[in-house]
């Protein structure tokens, strides 16, 4: 009886370990492990300078706005140039530096480069 | 946030997460597209006269493979065909006259692709094309099965060639077919293959609004009575043949 | 009557670790290959854009068919009152979830887009067969697993309605997955009312005779004794399910052979001496139903072994009947110009060729290891065994 308490609270322990390491990983990322450093992106060039949304909401909220857009393109048909990912390219004219680097930093691998042409 | 305020953008990932529209009170984008009132009644169809179709001929093919980056691997097996041409003879006359034509799809108004999918990636769109979203499409190929017409072809690798790089072209694993051109539709353009067609001087191809009544497709329609392939399936085909 | 006690299996035993040990690297195997069809794309397999379903569909509809004639098998005691089987309900209402795991994997790992899981569940289209088979075959293994529970749990009357749920369900599972072919108008060969209930047919014929093969194979090597007069009482029903296969295959393709639209196709399938017609007549029809008829009616001589025998050609002739359902249904070029000789780029108007890869292959078989090892596995963490008097032999 005995045992088995134990070998119960040492399958616990061990599950409880491995589902926190990843949580203290990131908790403490800034200092105990390896600190990735922050991405170099290179602005764009073109236009007025401006995203179509103010930079912070873009930062966070892009992916939202191409996914919502891309199913009102794509299934109601409708022209949406503003939001549209072909529109990117107009000003971020080099994904390696822009897309890419933020991405990887970020640790998100978005499939839409696979058929979308982003140079 | 700007344009949008908090709650609105709670809704509208919300709306995202679900996969449905946005409610009526999100002004996320400017109101549906302007000219929504005479799209819902656009039904774009091909008429094809078989009879000035050219046996050497193949542009509206090649047209079609850059316009859509369609792949070509050199391997019969697997290379993408969104428009082909075939050659038929009848079967039952010795040295019967062969004709030469261009088969796509069909654009069916009860489409059995669309029936078939599991996960809706395949649809018709306002405007009577019937679309595959590779964003949804899972690539399980019922649709292949399914298609009398066998216009549909499968990616079954990565191509490299991006002769187009305006328009997108597939990643391995999902299902693609002829969309009319639906971008450059949308665009106030024809279809690429019919651009080629009347450009060659062949002129075996029509293309236009079905439901318009001035339309040239319409009034040749009228004249010359072409009919859809296979209409025994009632699948009602909105690719028409002259000739066949 | 007797109570049955059930026991898990000790499972300590050099014979059981090193079957644990093949079924796992054989299912290693089939990840594997599954993991190169995602990674390199279909062209790995012998499918092409002609034949675009090859040999995972094959295996799909096949553990579907088997999981059917085992949860029959658990049924025969819970709800249809034979209680001499009880001892069999619990291994095989978990052999009839686990096949059916088998079954959904093989068609996910299948798609183009395996990683697009999700997708199914956020959009569903009711019409296709596709979809409701999904959502069949996955309240089928939750309503195997709750029958399970509550034969665990010996509530004889929630039992013996789950099993009466469980039935009614793997009868819609399987018009369901008839449904996928014999409702596309398009292809000649598919195309047929006939399928669903055939598909019943084979189902319970297959099942039966894997039942009658892993019971004893399982009793065997786990050293206990087992009633033969019950595998022999099984072996009788399989007789009747092959007649109901065999008699539904006869009209099915009667039918089409009547009517001249359709000669070109039957004379294809059945008379040809393709590759195709050798595995109608020789797997299909021998395997699948006239040999095993033979050794089942022909003599009363060792009768075991007769039933043995008579089951394993039965699993392996079903196999071949999925086979025929699946492929040259779509080897057939779609008519497109009626009476007319079509030549294009795209292999339209000719017989397209496939056949299984060895990346197909090793998926397919890795996919049926997987199965058996998820099964060997819970026979010893759970108590599915009867606990009968020890025999002779001591393996296990």
């Amino acid at each position: 009886m005995n045992g088995e308490k134990f070998s119960g609270l040492a399958v616990a322990a061990a599950v409880m370990l491995l589902v926190a390491l990843p949580l203290l990983y990131s908790a403490t990322g800034n200092g105990l492990f390896h600190k990735p450093p922050k991405p170099e992106l290179v602005l764009p060039v073109g236009g007025d300078g401006k995203c179509v949304e103010p930079t912070d909401f873009m930062r966070s909220n892009h992916m939202k706005l191409l996914v919502h857009a891309r199913d009102r393109i794509v299934r109601g048909g409708e022209l949406l140039p503003k939001y549209h990912i072909e529109g990117c390219k107009n000003c971020h004219v080099k994904r390696a530096e822009f897309c890419d680097r933020c991405h990887g930093y970020a640790g998100v691998r978005p499939d839409c480069f696979e058929c979308h042409n982003l140079p | 946030m700007s344009e949008m305020d908090r709650r609105g953008f709670v809704k509208a990932g919300l709306a995202v997460l679900a996969g449905t529209a946005l409610g009526n009170g999100i002004t996320l984008f400017q109101a549906r597209a302007e000219d929504g009132q005479d799209k819902a009644k656009t039904r774009w169809g091909l008429v094809i006269d078989a009879n000035k179709c050219g046996e050497k001929c193949s542009e509206c093919v090649n047209a079609c493979r850059t316009e859509n980056n369609v792949p070509l691997f050199g391997d019969p097996r697997y290379d993408g065909h969104w428009i082909r041409k075939a050659t038929i003879t009848p079967e039952n006359v010795e040295g019967g006259k062969s004709t030469s034509l261009p088969l796509l799809c069909n654009h069916c108004e009860h489409p059995p692709c669309k029936h078939v999918c599991p996960t809706a990636a395949t649809f018709v769109r306002h405007d009577g094309i019937v679309l595959i979203d590779k964003h949804r499409c899972i690539g399980c190929r019922y649709c292949m099965v399914a298609c009398p017409y066998k216009a549909r072809t499968f990616v079954f690798k990565n191509s490299e060639a991006w002769p187009n790089p305006d328009v997108p072209k597939r990643s391995k694993g999902v299902v693609e077919k002829c969309t009319f051109c639906a971008h450059r539709l949308d665009k106030g353009q024809t279809p690429a293959c019919v651009e080629a067609c009347t450009k060659s001087g062949e002129g075996a191809m029509i293309f236009g609004n079905l439901n318009d009544p001035q339309s040239e497709i319409h009034r040749y329609i009228k004249e010359n009575a072409p009919h859809g392939l296979r209409e025994d399936f009632g699948l009602k085909p909105k690719v028409l043949y002259k000739g066949v | 009557m007797k109570k049955i006690r059930y026991v898990a299996l000790e499972g300590t035993s050099g014979g059981y670790i090193a079957l644990l040990g093949a079924l796992g690297a054989l299912s290693l195997c089939g990840f594997w290959a599954a993991w190169t069809m995602f990674q390199n794309g279909h062209h790995v397999t012998g499918m092409t854009n002609s034949v675009p379903w090859g040999f995972p569909i094959v295996v799909a509809i096949y553990l579907v068919g088997l999981s059917a004639g085992s949860l029959v098998i658990s049924a025969l005691s819970s709800v249809f009152g034979k209680d001499d089987f009880k001892p069999f309900s619990r291994i095989a209402a978990l052999l009839a979830a686990l096949l059916l795991i088998g079954a959904l994997m093989s068609i996910i790992l299948d798609w183009g887009r395996p990683e697009r899981i999700m997708v199914p569940f956020f959009h569903m289209n009711p019409r296709s067969m596709f979809s409701l088979n999904g959502m069949l075959y996955s309240a089928y293994v939750a309503i195997c697993f709750v029958y399970l529970w509550a034969m665990f749990k010996e509530n004889e009357k929630l039992v013996k309605r789950l099993g009466l749920l469980a039935v009614f369900w793997a009868v819609l599972v399987h018009s369901g997955t008839g449904a996928i072919f014999g409702f596309v108008g398009a292809r000649e060969l598919y195309h047929s009312p006939l399928l669903p209930p055939s598909f019943i047919a084979a189902a319970l014929s297959s099942g039966t005779a894997l039942m009658i093969l892993v019971l004893y194979l399982t009793f065997k090597w786990a050293g206990k004794t087992l009633d033969e007069n019950l595998l022999k009482q099984l072996g009788g029903h399989l007789t009747i399910f092959l007649v109901v296969v065999a008699y539904l295959i006869l009209v099915e393709n009667l039918t089409r052979s009547y009517w001249p639209a359709n000669y070109a196709a039957q004379d294809f399938l059945l008379f040809s001496g393709n590759k195709y017609s050798l595995i109608f007549w020789v797997g299909m029809v021998g395997c699948g139903i006239v040999f095993p008829m033979m050794i089942l009616f022909g003599s009363s001589a060792r009768p075991l072994a007769r039933t043995l025998f008579a089951s394993a050609l039965v699993v392996a002739g079903v196999l071949a009947e999925r086979y025929i359902i699946v492929i040259p249904g779509q080897v057939l070029p779609v008519d497109i110009f009626p009476g007319m000789k079509v030549v294009s780029d795209f292999q339209d108007g000719v017989i397209a060729e496939y056949s299984v890869s060895s990346a197909e292959a090793i998926y397919g078989l890795g996919i049926v290891s997987f199965v058996f090892f998820l099964y060997a596995v819970a026979l010893k963490f759970f108590e599915l065994m009867p606990e009968t008097e020890p025999s002779k032999r001591e393996d296990a």
